[in-house]
């Protein structure tokens, strides 16, 4: 299987790269996932992105959205003064979309969810507003920063990793963070809260829909091997199913 | 990930493969139509950094190694159109290198522009005489002060319409029976330069969206700054980045045989005939089961030898080896994947008719399997 970056977070990479360009300062990735996350990291760093914090312990697989949110906006809070903050709506694998909120939530900062455009930003009254569409319009969204943007579908067109870019990711930071690094009690939780054991929700099953074929041939006149009263008979029996099975006539 | 490729590469090959997704493969058919390929794709890989893999930061490069070429390489090659990958290697592997030997103020000029796909190269060595025999070539230049007047023809100039930096291969002095090695020379010639007259558009059985051009030089002035290594001395240059050539046109033939070769299985796996996939019919299982060992095989020589390469230690006689052994096989890939779709295989609208043009040049371009033959040989002394 090949593992991709979620599409959702390639364009909040995409967002606080393009924030940078325009008001400068400084981009971080912060990630929380097996060791094959770094491939990701190391693409938004070769996009542009300044530094990296990538949280890497097995006691954290499968953690539920509560523990991730907190774990992340523990290294956020550790990073230092921050003005914005970009998380993908979702997670395309289980299709989870509370880590950016829980994350908002614990460190105290207003969230704008499915964010389709941010409109402005005033570095100067430190506020940011953004465009959310709903049904038949957008709504217009002023919060004081910090805040946390979540971002949709197609919100920008996430560049590519240019070779020169790929070249000076090789020497930016990428920091790891393990479960023995975090205090855990201060955060209030504990290592039985964590994993897939201590997950508040549990994933009971996963199943792929069953597709039912429900297409049914009846041998008709194009047989050159039917005769006559078989044609009768098969209208018959098509005109049976019709109105018994399909209930359409 | 396989043992000649890290992470970056790899991150660098997802780059590549949504540039060639998004930007090349939309248009491949335009571009085939016209017979080029427009400036503003040359811009638009200047900008991610495609041009300039190799060469260093200073002028704009990345400074990377061959692995990330053949990164590059492998990723087009998968366009669907071969033209492309020629067109895009003549100006970054076959015409521009000849630059690291130049002076360093000419690099300063050029490379810049070159890197950011402003100006396109073109290399000028074959003539209508022959291709092959490099030393045997007619057409010469004489030194007038600071200027060297070129006269003589090319013919086969991959961008030959519209590149903008000629790299130009002519005898100086005359033909020395003893050494005939001795007086080719390498010369830039830019497209203004007076006395270079662009011929027409070659129509060609393949490679369409790549432009290939006959030159003429009547005169054509030519200033000595632009002469690159020493005067008489360019033979051994020319040989050393024939090395290159031939590689390059190895991974074209390798990565766009390989992708031929997997619309071939897709196709196999859904085709039906006598109530089963074509897929399900020992023939065609077989010869499917023959042609991915053959890619494997090929692949994995190419890779060894760029690595080779990347190290400075790729002998004349491997590389040989690999565009002989890797151009042959594209060619026997063609006629039997096309075998698999039939009739469907004979039409146009099928790319694969396209790769079975397309494929038929690679024996023959960036030397010959017979020149290659010859080089493995006369290495073995026999």
């Amino acid at each position: 299987m090949k593992w991709v970056l979620n599409p959702y977070d390639e364009f909040a990479v995409e967002e606080a790269l393009r924030t940078k360009e325009q008001f400068g300062g400084e981009v971080v990735l912060v990630t929380m996932g097996p060791a094959r996350c770094r491939e990701a990291l190391r693409t938004g760093l070769a996009m542009g992105a300044d530094s990296s914090v990538h949280i890497e312990d097995d006691n954290f697989a499968f953690s539920d959205n509560y523990v991730v949110g907190k774990i992340i906006a523990n290294e956020i809070k550790n990073l230092g003064e921050y003005d914005l903050i970009f998380t993908g709506f979702k997670i395309i694998d289980d299709e989870s979309v509370q880590v950016g909120i829980h994350i908002a939530e614990e460190l105290g900062i207003p969230h704008v969810a499915l964010v389709s455009k941010v409109v402005r930003i005033d570095p100067d009254q430190k506020r940011v507003t953004c465009q959310k569409e709903i049904d038949g319009g957008h709504v217009i969204v002023d919060v004081p920063m910090p805040a946390l943007i979540t971002c949709p579908d197609a919100m920008n067109e996430p560049r590519y990793a240019s070779l020169p870019g790929i070249m000076k990711a090789k020497k930016k930071p990428l920091k790891e963070v393990l479960v023995d690094d975090i205090n855990l009690e201060a955060l209030g939780l504990s290592r039985e809260s964590l994993g897939k054991d201590g997950a508040r929700v549990k994933t009971t099953s996963i199943k792929v829909p069953q597709i039912e074929r429900k297409l049914k041939v009846i041998t008709g006149k194009d047989n050159p091997a039917v005769k006559g009263d078989e044609i009768i008979e098969s209208t018959h029996e098509l005109i049976k199913l019709l109105r018994e099975e399909a209930k359409v006539v | 990930m396989g043992w000649i490729f890290r992470e970056e590469h790899e991150i660098f090959r997802k780059s590549v493969r949504q540039f060639v997704e998004n930007e090349v493969i939309p248009h491949t058919e335009e571009w085939e139509e016209k017979g080029e390929i427009p400036r503003s794709i040359w811009k638009r890989m200047g900008e991610i950094g495609f041009l300039g893999i190799e060469y260093p930061e200073e002028y704009g490069g990345a400074g990377a190694d061959f692995i990330y070429t053949l990164v590059f390489m492998e990723e087009i090659s998968r366009c669907g159109a071969m033209g492309f990958p020629i067109s895009v290697s003549t100006h970054t592997d076959m015409a521009s290198p000849y630059l690291n030997l130049g002076t360093e103020e000419r690099r300063k000029k050029y490379l810049p522009q070159i890197i950011k796909g402003e100006k396109i190269c073109a290399i000028a060595v074959s003539e209508p005489s022959g291709g092959s025999d490099v030393a045997g070539i007619h057409t010469y230049a004489v030194r007038d002060e600071d200027f060297y007047k070129l006269n003589g023809s090319k013919i086969f100039i991959t961008n030959g319409v519209n590149a903008d930096i000629y790299f130009v291969v002519a005898r100086v002095g005359e033909l020395n029976e003893e050494d005939r090695h001795k007086g080719i020379s390498i010369f830039i010639v830019d497209k203004e330069t007076s006395g270079l007259k662009i011929g027409r558009k070659l129509d060609k059985m393949g490679w369409l969206c790549s432009d290939t051009a006959e030159l003429f030089f009547e005169g054509c002035r030519v200033p000595c700054k632009n002469l690159i290594g020493k005067e008489g001395e360019g033979f051994p240059v020319i040989m050393r980045n024939f090395q290159r050539e031939r590689l390059v046109i190895s991974i074209i033939s390798v990565s766009a045989s390989q992708k031929a070769l997997e619309d071939a299985i897709n196709y196999a796996r859904e085709r039906v005939a006598f109530e089963r996939p074509l897929s399900k019919f020992q023939v065609i299982r077989h010869r499917i089961a023959e042609m991915v060992t053959q890619i494997e095989a090929a692949r994995q020589l190419t890779y060894y030898v760029s690595w080779l390469f990347s190290q400075g230690k790729a002998t004349d006689m491997k590389v040989s080896m690999t565009k002989l052994y890797t151009t042959e096989i594209a060619n026997r890939i063609a006629y039997e994947v096309l075998q698999i779709y039939g009739g469907y295989g004979y039409m146009r609208e099928f790319p694969v008719e396209r790769f079975y043009r397309d494929a038929r040049a690679l024996t023959i371009g960036a030397g010959t399997s017979e020149i290659m033959k010859e080089i493995i040989a006369k290495r073995l002394e026999l």
